[in-house]
């Protein structure tokens, strides 16, 4: 860590000193600001969708128009205060795709890489949460419409909520090949490996669009449970790797170092 | 920038597994085909839990397999990662040249399996058979195909290998054995779910 | 040494697809009959499923050349799958979801 051009003072001691400290002189501030920004994204995101909103695990497709309103009205206050407090934070998106690519820019890959990833994931926001956020929105909002009109709503909302996948997996395409390709060991192999797997989830829900129940449906244990429970592998993987990424930044060029040793007892 | 876009570079990993210690190739592959037997496993269990709900359907649509096509298959990619692990032993005695041609036929070997599975899959169109005619023809083409597209990255690692095997600077003897293993994986994975789609009652 | 290599390797080959042909002459040896359920043919089908692919990853893969504790691991992994696939095969129709 002696990439710091000026030596800041000695850390104080107590906690809110502490804190204090860090928020003046840890050159690394901006980088954990958006490590916590991420951080918070992704629990709000799964206490908006899971337990508010109740969209995960999603209801069934195979619903008639009444079931559907019905569902409607038994989730309005869910519905309208979860994606509330999502179009409040998904602003929050903006970090995790910065670091992501910040991450990309400390490799030793061309810088296409950063910028191509990050403009399909700013991209990928739209299909992946918002489009089915605001759907969803208008359909407790207007419970008066057509059941007709409410149940194209609901369909819509869940295709494009679990089935639009395709820029997901150019994106993670891309982020496993600079992580492949990279000498400075920023993620180890076995995280570019993995992106594979997360890829292939993408492709894997393909059959949404198509079966209305069954094991490929959009609640299907296929293409929702198995396919959640590695995104969730994933995304607790990337979380836990980026915050490692920024204890070991060194501000430098070349070989990223390894963590100082916290294992040197145990060694 | 020019030196450092080599495709997986050698200077990556330190070699591990040539000896009897670690683990062969990389450890980090292995990462991903622990994961890989895990998400299968998911499949398998699920099909066989859907197939047990409703056995006359699953046995009705299995006779309409093809199971002669399927042992070819089998054996296609059987030989196929015999020679891919034959080119490994040769690459790691320096015999890269001979390590090429196996890989180079191996890939060869991976082209049929796809060319025969998309002859499989249209001549069960043909006959009537799609992705959303029964609940065992959804399993038939959803394994399958996924399969197919674990062959098609297997291409990329094999050419990945054949690019190391192609001159003395790029060679990592780990990277090369990671590509193998993952073809092997793919061989595998195949011969699961051959048993399960083809073969069982 | 290579040559010894070579024919360990030629022998796993042979071994793997000597089982496969056996499970296909058991598996479609009665061609074109009626498919009826087969418990025993099910239970051998997928035990020569697991044991090819056991070969293939201790001798294609080197898994044999791994640590004890991996090699432990591996097959505690593949043995407990194969567990749980024919327990479902057996009891699946009693676990209506």
């Amino acid at each position: 860590m002696s990439a710091v051009p000026t030596a800041p003072p000695p850390r104080p001691a107590g906690r809110w000193a502490r804190l204090g400290w860090h928020w003046r002189h840890d050159p690394k501030i901006e980088l954990w600001i958006m490590w916590w920004a991420m951080f918070c994204f992704y629990q709000l995101f799964g206490v908006v969708f899971a337990l508010m909103t109740r969209v995960m695990p999603p209801p069934k497709p195979w619903w008639g128009q009444a079931r559907i309103v019905q569902w409607f009205s038994d989730n309005h206050d869910g519905l309208l205060w979860g994606f509330g407090i999502c179009f409040l934070i998904s602003g929050l998106v903006a970090s995790c795709n910065a670091l992501i690519g910040y991450s990309m820019r400390r490799m030793s890959v061309s810088r296409a890489f950063p910028y191509a990833y990050i403009a399909i994931y700013s991209l990928s926001t739209l299909p992946g949460m918002l489009l089915a956020a605001i759907l969803l929105t208008v359909g407790a909002m207007r419970p008066d419409r057509d059941p007709a009109i409410l149940s194209w709503i609901y369909d819509a909302a869940f295709m494009t909520f679990v089935g639009t996948m395709g820029v997901f997996l150019v994106g993670t395409a891309i982020w496993m090949l600079a992580i492949l390709l990279d000498r400075n060991r920023v993620f180890p192999l076995w995280f570019g490996y993995l992106n594979i797997c997360n890829l292939l989830t993408e492709v894997v829900v393909a059959p949404v669009w198509i079966f209305q129940e069954g094991p490929f449906a959009w609640n299907g244990v296929i293409t929702f449970w198995v396919d959640t429970l590695v995104f969730v592998v994933y995304t607790a993987a990337f979380i836990t790797l980026l915050r490692r990424l920024v204890l070991r930044e060194d501000f430098g060029e070349g070989v990223l170092p390894d963590l100082a040793a916290p294992s040197a007892g145990r060694a | 920038m020019g030196a450092s876009s080599l495709p997986l570079s050698p200077h990556r990993s330190p070699s591990r597994g040539e000896g009897c210690h670690g683990l062969p190739g990389q450890a980090d592959i292995w990462y991903l085909v622990g994961f890989e037997a895990l998400v299968f496993s998911s499949y398998f269990v699920v099909y066989l839990l859907y197939r047990s709900w409703n056995p006359d359907l699953f046995l009705q649509s299995q006779q309409q397999l093809n199971q002669n096509l399927g042992v070819l298959n089998t054996v296609i990619l059987l030989i196929s990662s015999w020679l891919v692990a034959r080119g490994v032993q040769a690459a790691r005695e320096g015999r890269h040249e001979a390590a090429g041609k196996q890989v180079w036929m191996a890939m060869g070997l991976g082209l049929l399996f796809v060319g025969s599975k998309l002859l499989e899959w249209s001549l069960k169109i043909q006959a009537g058979f799609e992705f959303s005619t029964n609940r065992f023809f959804s399993f038939y083409y959803f394994l399958t195909g996924i399969h197919v597209v674990h062959v098609l990255f297997g291409f990329v690692f094999l050419g990945v290998v054949l690019y190391q095997l192609g001159g003395p600077r790029r060679r990592s003897q780990p990277v090369i054995e990671a590509g193998a293993i993952f073809w092997h994986m793919v061989d595998f994975l195949w011969v699961m779910i051959f048993a399960l789609l083809y073969l069982m009652r | 040494m290579s040559h010894e290599t070579d024919r360990r390797l030629a022998l796993v080959f042979a071994l793997l697809t000597g089982v496969t042909l056996l499970s296909w002459w058991l598996g479609a040896g009665d061609d074109r009959q009626a498919f009826s359920p087969d418990a025993a043919l099910s239970l051998a089908v997928i035990l020569m499923a697991a044991i090819k692919l056991r070969m293939i990853v201790w001798e294609f893969m080197e898994l044999r050349h791994a640590p004890l504790r991996v090699r432990r691991g591996a097959d505690g992994f593949l043995w407990g799958i194969v567990g749980v696939m024919l327990l479902v095969y057996a009891f699946g129709s009693r676990m209506q979801v």
